[in-house]
């Protein structure tokens, strides 16, 4: 005979939703030893009309929460410290955390800066989160919970649960015991006005939504009762969906003195072509169409486009590009800012018979090396000696 | 010179000549028809320097003409309202009366002194092959669809034909896919040749073949190869470009092969390619057990269908570009096809039961 948890194994994968406590409030707390303890909110000033966008633990004591007006946040909470939030330091340490969850899978599927779902094989997936939790804790100094289950629906309920600075499960089998008596609110996707016209017909438990006659659904919900009713029931077959695509990714160097070397031109943009390149290799991602961006000293600015005959991720090619739009549009030196961008981005890269020809596969192969050295030194390592030409001023 | 004609002829021979006819040229004269007599035959003829084509009419009369008609004759001859046309031609001031019904048209011809030469080329120490149209019509469809027409790498912009002894082979390409196709015929006779031939030229002709049975003489001469069919006189300016060696793209082992029935998974392509998108047309396709399970998810939703196959060898799923799958199902009729598959990124082979002469190599595309 076998187990709930053996036939879930052969079908494959556990889901784990990682959700970060709090996270800009823990971050300015960690940074900030004088705010630990206290009630912390980011977001817009109490006096004017922002809202709160994250708050301590301490501060939701008071009854703040997130999306509430600032000036409210402040009534309840005079003594909070109000931070107006700094979104480049919350990205770079939400990049380390996601960096952490991808040492346990490359199935990653970013929700926001500060969540996301993991998948792992089945059986793996509670070993994993708990270690995970320390880890994150014992690098960062960060608090996070963890929802574990066999689908992304389960683990975001057991999150909700679990929360804060906990790893919770809820399993399919548990669904009847632990999700049915939970009210209507705990169903994600649910909104207040859904909630309320189920309160109507009596349906006041997740319990109740599972039971209830899929017609008396349908005659409320309509096309959205069959996936509402299967929710309920702890059914959710969403994939994960690890490909988000960026639009387009750019560099852009402003000079502290306008620079009128050529050549010192060229090579910053080797450099923004080669940082474009890793970008685009590191996200699996190809760009169709190249734009070189010149502003020169009367501060009038151009962008120009070229579209490639097919999409590319190679240095080379990039800076081709680039160098060939500069010499259209170069106009009378000086310039104040070179810029490079890439967008019409493909995932996937389709794959040509000249992939197998010598001199194609060595130029991939320094490629490659070149990136792995860059992920593990972090910066351009190697690169290529065009750069070397007078490093010109520059204003990051 | 005075003649009558039959509306339904004239227009056929206008229509094809008509596919080397330039829109715009350099050399003004190239934009106009060249219609010429001797003593028993009248020949159309036009070029856009790459490709050269030349009908003949059946024509009796004495007088020897030569005078380029503007290209707006063919939709002249095409809206005239009787079946019989007359022209007549004044060789003093070169106009071309033309009348049909109550139709008449007098257009103003110009000297054809411009106009270059076409000398009608034959094969040298009897080079060449007879093949019947149809079964020529057949080969170039199922080739030259994997030529290209992007301009980046004009190589490929060409269809390359290898003869050799009894051999005729084909290989037509993008980068990405490529046909290989050969046929074997003890009459024909070869020293080994190469070239090749711009696939435009080859598309054009697959128009104007037609569908009655005709012997088709094809055979290479200097710097062209020429196609000779009833009253028509083919002949396509070779490309003077390097054809990459891709013999080493061809694997020699399977790592999974499948047969398909080719209507249903060309149906079900069709069905996923409404959701592929972005210049890859990406979908996934997935062998296991009995079953091609293809899935395509893009930014409009996701689609799964499962088709029924015969599976040998291991399990595997890939991506790959729909738009590729469709050609090859479009461009063929058999009743199943052979898909062969060399791991996740290796080449995915089509094969035809019917034709071990024949293969599809289309390469997957890679998700990292």
């Amino acid at each position: 005979m076998t187990t709930v948890r053996e036939r879930r194994a052969k079908d494959g994968l556990e889901i784990l939703l990682c959700d970060l406590d709090a996270f800009y409030a823990s971050v300015e707390q960690r940074d900030h030893p004088e705010y630990r303890g206290k009630p912390v909110i980011v977001g817009g000033s109490p006096t004017g009309r922002g809202v709160v966008s994250t708050c301590s633990y301490e501060a939701r004591q008071f009854g703040v929460h997130s999306a509430m007006p600032s000036a409210k946040a402040k009534q309840l909470c005079p003594g909070a410290i109000f931070l107006p939030g700094d979104m480049a330091r919350y990205r770079r340490v939400s990049e380390q955390v996601f960096a952490i969850y991808e040492r346990f899978t490359p199935d990653i599927e970013i929700v926001s800066i500060d969540e996301a779902y993991l998948a792992l094989p089945a059986g793996k997936g509670l070993a994993a989160a708990a270690e995970i939790h320390r880890t994150v804790w014992e690098e960062l100094n960060l608090s996070l919970t963890i929802g574990v289950s066999a689908n992304k629906l389960l683990a975001k309920i057991a999150s909700e649960l679990a929360k804060p600075d906990r790893v919770g499960a809820l399993w399919p089998e548990e669904v009847e015991a632990l999700l049915w008596p939970l009210s209507l609110e705990m169903l994600p996707g649910l909104g207040p006005a859904s909630v309320q016209k189920l309160n109507r017909i009596g349906i006041t438990t997740i319990g109740h939504l599972a039971a209830a006659p899929f017609d008396l659904l349908q005659k409320y919900f309509g096309k959205s009762a069959l996936t509402l009713q299967r929710s309920a029931r702890g059914i959710d077959e969403r994939p994960l969906e690890p490909f988000r695509e960026a639009k387009s990714i750019s560099e852009e160097k402003t000079f502290s003195m306008d620079l009128a070397d050529e050549e010192a031109l060229r090579a910053v943009l080797m450099a923004q072509a080669e940082s474009l390149g890793y970008r685009l290799r590191s996200g699996g991602l190809r760009a169709r169409t190249v734009s070189l961006k010149l502003r020169y000293a009367d501060f009038r600015t151009i962008t120009r486009d070229r579209t490639l005959p097919a999409p590319t991720d190679r240095d080379l090619e990039l800076y081709q590009t680039a160098i060939e739009l500069f010499t259209i549009h170069k106009g009378r030196p000086p310039w104040r800012l070179v810029g490079l961008r890439v967008s019409g981005l493909v995932s996937g890269q389709q794959i040509s018979i000249f992939d197998s020809l010598p001199a194609e596969k060595k130029e991939m192969e320094l490629e490659q090396v070149c990136d792995r050295l860059q992920d593990k030194y972090g910066g351009a390592v190697v690169y290529r000696a065009r750069r070397l030409l007078k490093p010109p001023p520059e204003i990051d | 010179m005075s003649l009558i004609l039959s509306k339904a002829s004239l227009y056929r021979s206008l229509d094809i000549v008509e596919k080397a006819l330039p829109k715009e040229s350099p050399i003004q004269a190239l934009e106009n028809v060249l219609l010429e007599s001797d003593s028993n035959q009248l020949t159309l003829s036009t070029t856009n320097l790459e490709l050269q084509v030349k009908v003949s009419l059946p024509y009796e009369g004495d007088e020897p003409v030569s005078v380029l008609i503007p290209a707006k004759i063919t939709d002249i001859i095409r809206f005239l309202p009787a079946p019989e046309v007359k022209l007549d031609l004044n060789p003093d001031n070169l106009q071309i009366a033309i009348s049909s019904g109550r139709a008449k048209y007098n257009l103003f011809g110009a000297a054809s002194s411009d106009f270059p030469r076409i000398e009608e080329a034959s094969p040298s120490h009897g080079e060449s092959m007879t093949i019947s149209s149809s079964e020529l019509k057949d080969i170039l469809r199922t080739v030259v669809f994997a030529a290209s027409t992007e301009e980046t790498r004009p190589a490929f912009n060409g269809v390359l034909f290898e003869f050799d002894a009894h051999r005729w082979s084909l290989i037509s390409s993008d980068t990405y896919r490529l046909v290989f196709k050969s046929i074997f015929n003890e009459a024909w006779r070869f020293q080994n040749n190469r070239c090749l031939v711009p696939a435009k030229a080859l598309r054009e002709l697959l128009k104007i073949l037609d569908q009655e049975e005709e012997e088709v003489t094809l055979f290479p001469s200097k710097d062209q190869l020429i196609f000779k069919f009833a009253s028509v006189y083919y002949a396509a300016r070779l490309l003077n470009e390097k054809y990459p060696d891709i013999s080493s793209v061809i694997p020699e082992r399977h790592s999974t092969r499948i047969m398909v029935n080719r209507k249903e998974i060309k149906e079900t392509i069709s069905r996923a390619a409404l959701l592929a998108e972005g210049l890859n047309n990406a979908i996934c396709l997935s062998v296991s057990d009995g079953s091609l399970t293809v899935r395509v998810s893009s930014q409009i939703g996701r689609m799964e269908e499962t088709v029924a196959i015969e599976h040998e060898g291991e399990e595997i799923d890939l991506y790959i570009n729909s738009r590729f799958i469709m050609d090859i199902l479009k461009a063929t009729t058999t009743e199943a096809v052979v898909v062969d598959f060399h791991g996740k990124t290796g080449p995915v082979i089509f094969r035809l039961p019917d034709d071990e002469h024949y293969l599809y190599l289309v390469l997957p595309i890679k998700m990292d």
